[in-house]
């Protein structure tokens, strides 16, 4: 009886000691790291009737003949830019054509910063060759157009902004624009000899159309789906080009700005089709800069008049082969905002 | 057991349990002395021959184990390998991009070669594991595949200085970190997963010897104690030799399979954990340094590197601590992990006040050296480690195959004796 009675026992314990203190190889490492709570999103404000009705695209007069660089008035906007030793400009890196590093040079260059070396020239008395001396780069995305102005070159922000940024009513409320520098429009991008030349021929065809999320772009095309456009968004407009070279799309729908720096990297594609929306580009400055955006405005129309512009349009838009020709007028300029 | 019949002075056939040892008891206080001889010889015998299959069963089972342990161990360490390999290709594919045009040609052949080996490496390890396992490593290849040819095309357009290229760059990094990466990450938690239920086999495995070899003893031991005190010859030269002989294989070959699964406990514990955290170490360590790159590279458009950057980087220095804190193994590379971290934060604070072409020099020379620095010590303490747990493992169960011969022959050997012992006094009544 004693053999059997301990036998039971006898194995359960053995065996539960075999079990227990068993070695284990732990799960992967996960590192943590603290999250800062969430920003409040402040409401952006929109633009009452009274505001909407003044056309976006005014802005104000000039004030006089500019003056002479490295004399400018006392006290003003442009005296403290001087007194500094720099422009500071907050651009695109990445937005070929307009504001794009050269990769042999390391410069950043387009027409963007065309405009800007043009402000700087009237600024500052430098040889244009030696631009560069006096202006500071700072490459910034598009959600900090706005902020880095209302922050102020004290605050790590910057004296003007260009940036294939949109004149409208409700970034006046934020900011100051210029007078339009620059005329551009939604269009399509598609392959050449497709055979498609606009938004409704895409629909009929049931063409994959990628656009960047979250931009006005984006509601635009939305309205084409019930036509038969399939849309794609994609976080950034690049990743539609990607796609496009990848076979995933067959067109892309953006600033014709944009998608002229897509025809420029990508030969066999073209920007086809009639604009389904205007975008008037301004320079952005401080709200509070109203001296400097009538120095700007001064300097644009100069810029316009004595052929820069239309140099600056031909180097970048045309002889790249992004677009035809001819050189179009530069947009004229609309004054008559009242500052305060 | 045998259950014995009709000998049995009158009683009826007996059962199993209760029934049967009322018959057992009734047997040995009733019946014959031969008939109980015979009762206690047969079961002795044939516990004994049990305790020799059973036992070299539990034996071989241990063996087996633990040679599954040292395979999933090898494949841990090997999928690993790959999946470090990989994200170090992404890294040199990054920082070259950031060079530009002229990238450097030592980058680019590594960067050539890690793919290379990683690839092969993939290959060598799906013909190993399991079904499953094998069809999701199919899949990474595949992903691979993907990941070079966006990387040429991320070359070719930053050649001409394109912006496309850089699209192209992220586009071949989410392929890495958001597909490859995770899918070998699920099979490095299979593996692990397989060696720990392999080494609780063979902690178990090891009951076998235990449950027939004591039983068996005592059984003996009461077998002479009858037969003692039945024939007043104290000893049974047999029957003593068979019970101590067998308490003496039975206290060896307990304690020698005892140090087998121990010393496979040491390797996991000690060298494979160190390891394998270095492994995963190392892999966030280069995702960490791919993430400064395109934080560089992506102008503007950083912030989502940055964060990634410090999520890569605290996964780094939690696996560092780990291997420090628990192990008390490769302390070393705990400081050295955090001279690069200053040294990112050093290239951070240069691109945020606007001054970026210094962030990239500062990003390919001071922050690359120590890196640099980091990445050649953890390699060595990898391999160090890998090595040792390899070795350790495959040494663990060495002496198991033939323990196990030894256990099966002594389970003959006892029946022998134990037939021998009884025969002995059996003969007496012929």
């Amino acid at each position: 009886m004693s053999r059997r009675s301990i036998g039971g026992p006898l194995a359960l314990v053995l065996v539960l000691a075999a079990c227990a203190g068993d070695v284990q190889l732990p799960d992967a490492v996960q590192g943590v790291v603290p999250t800062d709570p969430p920003a409040t999103t402040v409401q952006q404000p929109e633009c009452n009737t009274t505001q909407l009705a003044l056309d976006a695209t005014r802005s104000y007069e000039p004030s006089g003949p500019l003056p002479a660089p490295g004399a400018m008035p006392a006290g003003s906007t442009m005296g403290r830019i001087l007194e500094r030793g720099r422009l500071v400009v907050g651009v695109s890196a990445d937005t070929l054509l307009f504001g794009a590093r050269n990769p042999d040079s390391g410069a950043i260059e387009g027409f963007d910063i065309d405009m800007l070396k043009q402000v700087a020239l009237a600024i500052f008395d430098v040889e244009p060759d030696a631009v560069d001396s006096v202006m500071e780069y700072r490459v910034i995305n598009y959600s900090e157009r706005l902020p880095k102005l209302e922050a102020g070159v004290d605050n790590g922000g910057v004296d003007i902004v260009a940036h294939t940024m949109t004149i409208n009513c409700r970034r006046w409320l934020r900011i100051a624009f210029s007078s339009e520098y620059f005329s551009a429009g939604q269009k399509v991008l598609v392959r050449r000899g497709s055979g498609v030349g606009s938004v409704d021929e895409l629909a009929a065809a049931g063409a994959r159309v990628c656009v960047p999320d979250g931009s006005t772009n984006l509601d635009n095309i939305k309205a084409y789906e019930g036509a038969g456009v399939i849309v794609t968004a994609k976080p950034d407009i690049s990743d539609c080009l990607v796609a496009m070279q990848q076979g995933e799309a067959d067109a892309i729908t953006g600033d014709d700005t944009v998608l002229a720096g897509f025809a420029a990297q990508d030969p066999t594609t073209e920007v086809v089709g009639e604009r389904f929306s205007d975008e008037p580009y301004g320079l952005g400055m401080s709200a509070g800069a109203v001296d400097f955006v009538r120095f700007v405005n001064a300097v644009l129309e100069e810029v316009r008049r004595d052929g820069r512009w239309s140099a600056s349009y031909q180097r970048w838009l045309i002889d790249s082969g992004a677009l035809n020709g001819p050189v179009p007028a530069a947009p004229p300029p609309l004054y008559g905002r009242e500052a305060g | 057991m045998v259950a014995v019949q009709g000998r049995v002075g009158g009683t009826a056939v007996p059962r199993a349990g209760r029934p049967f040892a009322r018959a057992w008891r009734s047997a040995l206080s009733g019946g014959t002395t031969p008939g109980r001889l015979r009762l206690l010889m047969i079961p002795t015998a044939v516990l004994a021959v049990a305790f020799g299959v059973l036992g070299a069963y539990g034996i071989g089972s241990r063996a087996a184990a633990l040679r599954d342990v040292r395979d999933a161990s090898d494949q841990l360490i090997a999928v690993h390998d790959v999946q470090v390999r990989l994200v170090h290709a992404d890294a040199l594919a990054s920082e070259n991009y950031l060079r530009g045009g002229p990238e450097d040609a030592i980058a680019r052949s590594t960067y050539l070669q890690e793919i290379d080996r990683a690839s092969t490496q993939l290959v060598a390890v799906a013909n190993k594991v399991p079904e499953r396992e094998s069809l999701q490593l199919a899949d990474v290849g595949a992903l691979v595949a993907d990941y070079s040819g966006l990387v040429e095309q991320a070359r070719a357009n930053n050649r001409q200085g394109f912006p496309v290229g850089a699209a192209y760059l992220r586009v071949a990094n989410d392929v890495m970190a958001q597909q490859a990466v995770p899918a070998l990450r699920t099979i490095e938690q299979a593996l692990r997963h397989r060696v720990n239920d392999e080494l609780s086999d063979a902690h178990r495995a090891g009951a076998w010897i235990h449950l027939t070899g004591w039983p068996l003893l005592v059984v003996i031991a009461a077998g002479g104690a009858f037969v003692a005190f039945r024939f007043r010859r104290l000893i049974n030269v047999p029957l003593a030799i068979a019970a101590a002989g067998g308490l003496v294989l039975l206290v060896a070959v307990a304690s020698m399979q005892g140090a087998a699964v121990s010393d496979a406990d040491a390797a996991v514990a000690g060298p494979l954990r160190a390891a394998d955290l270095i492994a995963q170490a190392r892999a966030a360590a280069f995702d960490a340094r791919t993430d400064e790159a395109l934080t560089l590279v992506n102008r503007g458009n950083g912030a989502v590197y940055e964060a990634k950057w410090e999520q890569a980087s605290a996964t780094a220095a939690a696996a560092l601590a780990a291997s420090c804190d628990e192990l008390g193994t490769e302390c070393p590379l705990v400081a050295s992990f955090d001279g690069y971290a200053a040294g990112y934060a050093e290239v951070r604070a240069l691109d945020s006040s606007g001054e970026w072409d210094s962030a990239v020099a500062e990003s390919l020379g001071v922050s690359a050296e120590r890196f640099t620095a980091f990445s050649d010590q953890s390699a060595a303490a990898a391999a160090d480690n890998g090595a040792a747990a390899s070795a350790q493992l495959a040494a663990a169960g060495d002496a198991l195959p033939a323990l196990r011969v030894v256990v099966f022959v002594a389970g003959l050997v006892i029946a022998a004796l134990v037939l021998v012992g009884f025969g002995q006094r059996l003969r007496e009544y012929r």
